[in-house]
This record gives structure tokens, C-alpha cells and sequence, in this order.
């Protein structure tokens, strides 16, 4: 049941342009259905409740007074957002004020307050991004870049200088790192631990993480590259010095890297270089196929036989649960994934399997979605076509909304896989959503998930699976069991 | 400088194009040209739209030698976004443009209905901006665009609005384009003597 609040701030004067943006913010936050920012004028007060967002608060300012109001599914969501809305509107005037300590605008300034850091995270837009990690770099700092579209000279260019200095640049686009037992943007609350991850890719990163964290072990760094530091353009720059940074870790035992196959020549150096090392690793180059590995080093084809084998359990890995029923119409998989590696993953299970899938981000040996008729599909929802303008998938699980409802109403969907990924930087209830999708269906597709995350997470696992779980979900111990489980469930209907 | 019916249409159309394909979406700029986004955006386009149609009824009457009840003015005061709402900025819009092709029965009768709403309507910058404006003081580049809208150089006069404010230039320019359009249709600008100053 949808909640509307509403706040009314006395004289308060900002911009135009600054409210618009405030209230586009507001509206972009988990569960706010409708939002508006606008002076207490009697005309305003009518569009806000032609707009059904208008309450007893809001009705009794005055034309000098700001309202805030907004609709949110829930008086959890849209207290979030009220608050949040009053730090946005609070923000510009505290930063002009010497009194606030925390907030520097200038990384200078920051490293003045904390003379002993030595790690910046920039999120700019990409076209300032470099700029700004080059003051960093200047600084003295390890640079953690999680904006996107900087072009791939500037980051071969960046790590160049970088590396001159001694310093590491994660990223642009690193969307997870956990470094010294602390989560970076996108990642997940793990014990820490002796084995070490490098990763080009961030829901890499954290299904791993969490599976090891699962299976009792834990995380000393996971450092993230950017996915497209194996590129040959960039030449593994980032990924060879965490390497040796790993190396050189007395904390760290064993080293997993997660990335993409990459070209046979930058493969060669990092697999050289892994040869040098005295720890053990385990490679994970998602879709490669027959890797000549050095004595140290082992292969995993996926993300679960990555944290099998970093965690001393061989292959041997806990075989997954069967589900308890069989598909019941349909022959056909619909996977939708919110992390671009889990749905990779997915794509090698089927390929292992011996099955066509077709996705559009397709691993090598799968279709791409021209080719799609008739075959299982896969879809990453994470990629540029669906968040152009809108928020990622794991911050905001109504993007799967439309999708899943096509594929729950497609009479030739037998299953549907899925992921929920926790941790810092999601939605604060992603399964909750899911299952709130689901709620009405009577009969229809199975509906199979993985939730990526651990208990310590702000939105804690147990409570995610309990959430799919009573909405009929079946929950998979990992990504890749979901996989196998799907796979099981469709195989079921052939047989 | 007096220009004729169809050359005042064709600027009104010229500078209602600029401002559909250019003008920020909140203000009433846009709602002029029906654009429209989220439920609150929605809202105030719907009622922008039907308050400025009701202001150019409004005008017509006026510039027709009937006298209307000002609802139709204070309906817009006070309306939208912005330190000085959309609407307070659309109402000074139409008044520079009124004074400017010298239409001065209707500049008057806008004047007095602003002076004679009921206090309350819009914020304390807005009323003072309305308040300034009805004793014929308006910022310089308004006065600028408005000449240039007469001079037919509608390019320069969008160049000069959109650097008021994030939308109020836009939302000056709505009330323009209203007031010639207005002006246009009640034919006031061909029995203008022509070469009569201002």
C-alpha cells in the first residue's frame, strides 16, 4: 500500500535548477513511486494534489515555503527518501559552510583532512574521471575509478603513470573491491580471510566472495580491474600489479583472478607472471577453454568451481539440491540477470551442458540474440541497451519488471532463472520486489534464483531467500546451481 | 515597427518551435508545447497548458475592448517551478511584449488585474518581480529579447532569454509568444496605424 508524505520547509530559497535536480533524484530512489519539489504557492499545491501526492502537511504552507512530497510503496521507502531528501537540500549549504568536516570538495582538501589515506574512489562522469585520477595519482593515492565511458587510451595511458608511481588503478568501470576488509562501492560483507581475488568484473567479484564466505573461508583483498584491463590495449597492467601486490601479501594465501578470456598474448604474460608467484592460484577466465596453466595454478569454468577450488574442496563441490518440481509447460529457459558475470556463468553451465543459448552478452560458443528463435536465452539487463537512462538492475529491480512479465506469459517459458545480488550499493530489498511480482501468478514458469550476498549484508541473505522462498521461488545455493537446476527442470519435461 | 498579422504569426511560431525543441522540461515554457514527463510534470503541463490558453482567451477579450475577470491572471500567479514560479515569469512576459507593440489598454488592464490579486498567490520574490514589472520595470535582457522579437530576429531573442534563470527565460518567452499570438488573432496589429512609436 502506497504511503504519501509529505515535508514543508520554512523559507527556504534554492535554484530552480537545484530543486529539479533534487526531486529527479528523490523520484530515482528505491520504492518512490512519485516525487515533486516546489515553492507552497496555492497554484503548486493544486498540481501536487491533481498529482495525489498532496497531504495535510504540504496543504497548509505557505507561498515561501518549500514542500516535499511524495508517494513511495511503503513507509520504510519513503522515509529513506524524505531523509535523504533533506541531507540533498541541507547539502549545498553545509559545503559552503567551513563547519563540515566531512565533506571536501576537492580530493586536495580530502587528503588534508585525512593525511594518512591512500585510496581515492572517484565516481564523476567519465569525461572528468581521468582528470580527477590524475590528482589522485599526484596525491599519492590508489585510485578506485567506478565511472564508466573513459575511453580505453586514457586508461591505458592512466595505469601507465600509475604504475610509475607504485600505484594501482582499479578500474574505470570497477564496480567492486574490498580492500583491507573494506567493501568499495558494489560488494558484500565478507569475513576476512587468506585468499586474495582479482577481478575485471564486480558481480564476479561478489559471487565469489560470497561463495567462499558461504563455505567458511575468507576474503584478505579483492581488487578490482576494470573489464578492460586484459584488453591488449591495456596490457594487464592493473592485473599484474595486484598480483604482485597479492604476492608480496603475507595475509594472502591463495589468489583467484576472474575475467573474461583474454587475448592469447596478455593471457601468456599474466599466466608468466602467476608462474613467478609462491602462492597458489585459481584462474577463471569465463568461457576460455583448454588453458595451459602453470604447476601453481588451477583452472575453474565457472565462478562456484572458482570458490570450490580456493576453498580446497577440489570439483568436488556440493552437487545441487533438485528441485521439487518439474517445469510445468514450456521448454524453454529465460534467464535475467542483473550481474553481466553471473549471466556469463549461466551461459557456460548450458554450454557445458551440451545446450544452445543465446544471450546479448553471449560467451563464446552462444548465440547472439539475432539467433535467439527456439533456443534458451539469456539476458543480462545490466548491459548499456536497458540502462541507458535509467538505473542498474541492482539498484533498481523494476527493470526486470517488464521482461519478467513477458517471460512469465510466454507459453514456450518453461523456467525462469534469475539473480538477487545484496550488498552495498543495491536495492535495499531487491527479493522483496521479486517476490512481490510473483505474488499473483497461479500458475505459469518455475521461477529458480541464486541471491548473491551474506548474512552481514544490509539486506541480510536469509531474509532475501525467506522473501523468494514463500513467493514459490526455488533458491539455488550459487548462480551456477541455479543453472544446473534449470537445466534439471527442462531436461525433466524432455525426458 | 509595427509588423503585420501574418509576420507576428509567423514569429510566434518561430519561437514556439525553439522553445518546444529547447526549453527545460518543469517550466510552463514546455507545457506551452506539450511535453510532459512524471505525474507532478504531468500535472503542471496539463494545467499550464489549460491556465496559458485561458490567459490568451483572456487577452483577446481584453485586446477586443471586453473586460474579463482577471481569474484567468491570477490563475497563472504563482504557478510552477522556480524561485519566481513559471507563471509569474509567463505574466511578465506578456507584459513587456504588450508594452512593446504599444498595445496599452491591455497592458493597463494586466497591470491592474496583477496589482488587484489577492496577496498570497506567489512567493515574495515573485510578487515583487510582478509588482516591479506592472510599474514598467523589467530585467534589461528581457527588454532586449522583446526588441529583437520586433526587430523578426526571434534566434537572437531566444539567446538572450535562455540566460535567465534555468527556466524563467523560457517561461518570459511563453508569455511573448501568448501576447503576439493573442495580438495576432484580435487583428489589434493591422488597424495599428502603421510607424506608430512607442
Amino acid at each position: 500500500m502506497s504511503v504519501i508524505l509529505n515535508e514543508v520547509r520554512r523559507a527556504t530559497y534554492l535554484d530552480s535548477i537545484v530543486l529539479m535536480r533534487i526531486s529527479r533524484q528523490v523520484a530515482a530512489l528505491p520504492g518512490v513511486e512519485e516525487a515533486g519539489l516546489i515553492i507552497g504557492t496555492p497554484a503548486n499545491k493544486q498540481i501536487l494534489s491533481e498529482a495525489g501526492i498532496l497531504g495535510a502537511q504540504g496543504a497548509g504552507a505557505e507561498p515561501g515555503d518549500l514542500i516535499l512530497a511524495l508517494r513511495a510503496a511503503d513507509e520504510t521507502a519513503g522515509q529513506a527518501a524524505l531523509a535523504e531528501a533533506r541531507r540533498l537540500i541541507e547539502q549545498p549549504r553545509d559545503s559552503a559552510t567551513p563547519s563540515s568536516v566531512d565533506i571536501s570538495r576537492t580530493i586536495r582538501a580530502a587528503v588534508h583532512t585525512m593525511p594518512d589515506a591512500n585510496l581515492a574512489l572517484i565516481s564523476v562522469p567519465g569525461h572528468f574521471a581521468t582528470a580527477e585520477a590524475r590528482k589522485a595519482l599526484a596525491l599519492g593515492l590508489n585510485v578506485m575509478i567506478f565511472s564508466d565511458n573513459v575511453p580505453v587510451a586514457e586508461e591505458a595511458e592512466l595505469k601507465r603513470e600509475a604504475r610509475e608511481r607504485g600505484l594501482l588503478v582499479m578500474g574505470p568501470d570497477c564496480g567492486t573491491a574490498i580492500i583491507g576488509g573494506a567493501p568499495l562501492a558494489f560488494a558484500n560483507v565478507v569475513p576476512r580471510g587468506d585468499i586474495g581475488l582479482i577481478g575485471a568484473s564486480g558481480t564476479g567479484i561478489q559471487e565469489v566472495s560470497c561463495l567462499i564466505a558461504q563455505g567458511g573461508g575468507g576474503i584478505s583483498h579483492a581488487i578490482g580491474t576494470g573489464g578492460r584491463d586484459l584488453k591488449a590495449e591495456v596490457g594487464a597492467v592493473t592485473t599484474l600489479m595486484a598480483i604482485e601486490a597479492l604476492d608480496a601479501d603475507r595475509a594472502t594465501r591463495h589468489v583467484v583472478l576472474i575475467s573474461k578470456p583474454p587475448a592469447v598474448e596478455i593471457a601468456k604474460r599474466v599466466l608468466d607472471r602467476v608462474a613467478r608467484s609462491s602462492k597458489t592460484f585459481t584462474i577463471c577466465f569465463l568461457g576460455a577453454e583448454d588453458l595451459a596453466l602453470p604447476a601453481n595454478a588451477r583452472a575453474a569454468a565457472t565462478l562456484k568451481a572458482a570458490a570450490d577450488l580456493a576453498l580446497g574442496r577440489g570439483r568436488q563441490g556440493e552437487q545441487p539440491k533438485l528441485p521439487l518440481a518439474r517445469a510445468p509447460r514450456g521448454r524453454l529457459v529465460r534467464g535475467l540477470f542483473a550481474g553481466g558475470t553471473l549471466c556469463s556463468e549461466a551461459q557456460i553451465v548450458f554450454r557445458h551442458a551440451g545446450l544452445a543459448v543465446a544471450s546479448n552478452v553471449p560467451v563464446p560458443g552462444a548465440l547472439p540474440m539475432s539467433s535467439a528463435a527456439g533456443s534458451h536465452v539469456l539476458i543480462d539487463l545490466g548491459a548499456d541497451e536497458f540502462t541507458r537512462g535509467r538505473p542498474h538492475p541492482m539498484i533498481e529491480p523494476a527493470v526486470r519488471d517488464a521482461p519478467l512479465a513477458d517471460a512469465m506469459n510466454d507459453p514456450d517459458v518453461g523456467v525462469v532463472l534469475t539473480d538477487v545480488v545484496l550488498g552495498f550499493g543495491s536495492h535495499p530489498d531487491p527479493a522483496g520486489h521479486l517476490a512481490a511480482r510473483l505474488a499473483s501468478r497461479r500458475d505459469g514458469p518455475l521461477v529458480i534464483a541464486s541471491v548473491t550476498g551474506t548474512d552481514g549484508d544490509p539486506q541480510p541473505r536469509h531474509e532475501q531467500v525467506a522473501k523468494l522462498t514463500e513467493a514459490g521461488v526455488i533458491v539455488a545455493d550459487s548462480n551456477a546451481d541455479a543453472a544446473e537446476i534449470a537445466i534439471a527442470a527442462i531436461s525433466g519435461l524432455r525426458a | 515597427m509595427n509588423r503585420s498579422a501574418q509576420q507576428i504569426v509567423g514569429l510566434h511560431e518561430a519561437l514556439a518551435q525553439r522553445a518546444a525543441a529547447e526549453a527545460p522540461a518543469g517550466g510552463l515554457s514546455r507545457a506551452a508545447a506539450g511535453a510532459h514527463l512524471s505525474a507532478v510534470a504531468a500535472a503542471m503541463a496539463r494545467t499550464g497548458a489549460a491556465r496559458l490558453a485561458a490567459f490568451e482567451a483572456w487577452l483577446a477579450d481584453t485586446l477586443a475592448l471586453r473586460a474579463p475577470s482577471p481569474d484567468a491572471v491570477h490563475g497563472l500567479i504563482g504557478l510552477g517551478p522556480g524561485l519566481t514560479p513559471s507563471g509569474d515569469d509567463v505574466l511578465v512576459g506578456a507584459l513587456a511584449m504588450l508594452d512593446a507593440l504599444g498595445e496599452r489598454r491591455a497592458h493597463a488592464a494586466l497591470c491592474g488585474a496583477i496589482v488587484g490579486a489577492p496577496k498570497g498567490l506567489t512567493s515574495p520574490i515573485g510578487a515583487r518581480m510582478l509588482y516591479l514589472a506592472a510599474c514598467g520595470r523589467i530585467a534589461e535582457p528581457l527588454a532586449r529579447a522583446v526588441a529583437a522579437v520586433l526587430g523578426g530576429n526571434s534566434g537572437e531573442a531566444v539567446a538572450t532569454l535562455r540566460g535567465i534563470g534555468h527556466s524563467s527565460g523560457w517561461d518570459m518567452l511563453a508569455g511573448i509568444t501568448v501576447a503576439l499570438r493573442a495580438a495576432a488573432g484580435s487583428g489589434a496589429m493591422v488597424l495599428a496605424p502603421a510607424g506608430r512609436a512607442d
